[in-house]
């Protein structure tokens, strides 16, 4: 299973399959409700490594997610569109949209055994644009 | 001990045995009560695996459950009708309906190993119709 994330909008990037190692998507509402309420979230997790590029790659796309997470909220390139494919022996199993993501957490951890370091970022679809979320599936491509 | 779960409505689901792992059902009241409460709620919590099958064969009946998490609140689709079977030795031990169920948490993790996805799904009973959560057990398949 390979897991794909791509990042459009102000400068967009590919995080590479290599680097992705674990996704988590989610839909929360307030767990005290009782009827299905306006005040849902969904919630991408994704995690990954970040692999040194010895021979002097020139493209590092996981530092684009930090400077991503940086981006003041007054600027247009705080929300980006967001997709992230799951391809499984040639069958795309998931593909999430998120159009209007913004980024509520991200983490690097880095260690002097490693040689390689893990990030960690949960986005979130800006919370009045819940209904263009997509979710794809089941189809054949790579 | 196997289960099965049937979600029905727009983009309908069927969970069988191979893909379940754990049901788990809690019938909630104010645990601060003095007295019985008419303030119960019915839930359910499912967890399982994402089969997928190889080349698409088979169709993969949990991205329905992904979509319904996200359908808003004003649409008919949000309330859904969830049984689910709890199975064993050709006796159903418990079968829950929940006819007006709506998801609280959804929740699915992927990683580049396992091959495998998984999934958590919360749903409840709309409180008002709590009253139609019917539960029943003990017959034959």
């Amino acid at each position: 299973m390979s897991l794909r994330v791509t990042v459009n909008g102000a400068n967009s990037f590919e995080v590479a399959k290599d680097c992705v190692q674990k996704i988590k998507f989610r839909t929360d509402i307030p767990l005290d409700s009782n009827a299905r309420t306006k005040d849902v979230g969904s919630t991408l997790e994704i995690t990954g490594k970040i692999l040194v590029a010895t021979d002097g790659d020139p493209f590092d796309s996981t530092r684009q997610l930090a400077l991503w997470s940086v981006v003041p909220a007054e600027d247009a390139a705080a929300y980006r569109q967001v997709e992230v494919e799951i391809i499984n022996a040639g069958v795309v199993e998931r593909k999430y949209s998120f159009p209007r993501a913004f980024v509520v957490d991200y983490k690097e951890d880095f260690s002097n055994s490693d040689g390689i370091g893990q990030f960690t970022i949960i986005i979130k679809q800006k919370k009045d644009k819940l209904d263009t979320i997509a979710i794809e599936g089941g189809y054949i491509g790579a | 001990m196997g289960f099965r779960v049937t979600i029905d409505g727009a983009g309908p689901v069927k969970l069988s045995e191979q893909c379940v792992t754990s049901v788990e059902f809690f019938s909630e009241i104010p645990k601060d009560s003095n007295a019985r409460a008419t303030d119960n709620g019915t839930a359910l919590k499912i967890r399982g695996k994402m089969l997928f099958s190889l080349g698409a064969e088979a169709e993969d009946a949990t991205i329905n459950m992904a979509k319904w998490s996200v359908v808003p609140s004003e649409s008919a689709d949000a309330y859904r009708n969830v049984k689910v079977d709890v199975v064993a030795a050709n006796q159903v031990v418990r079968e829950y309906t929940l006819p007006n169920a709506f998801v609280m948490e959804y929740e699915e993790s992927l990683d580049d190993e396992t091959g495998v996805g998984e999934f958590y799904l919360h749903v409840k009973q709309k409180k008002d119709l709590t009253k139609l959560t019917s539960i029943e057990g003990g017959f034959s398949e």
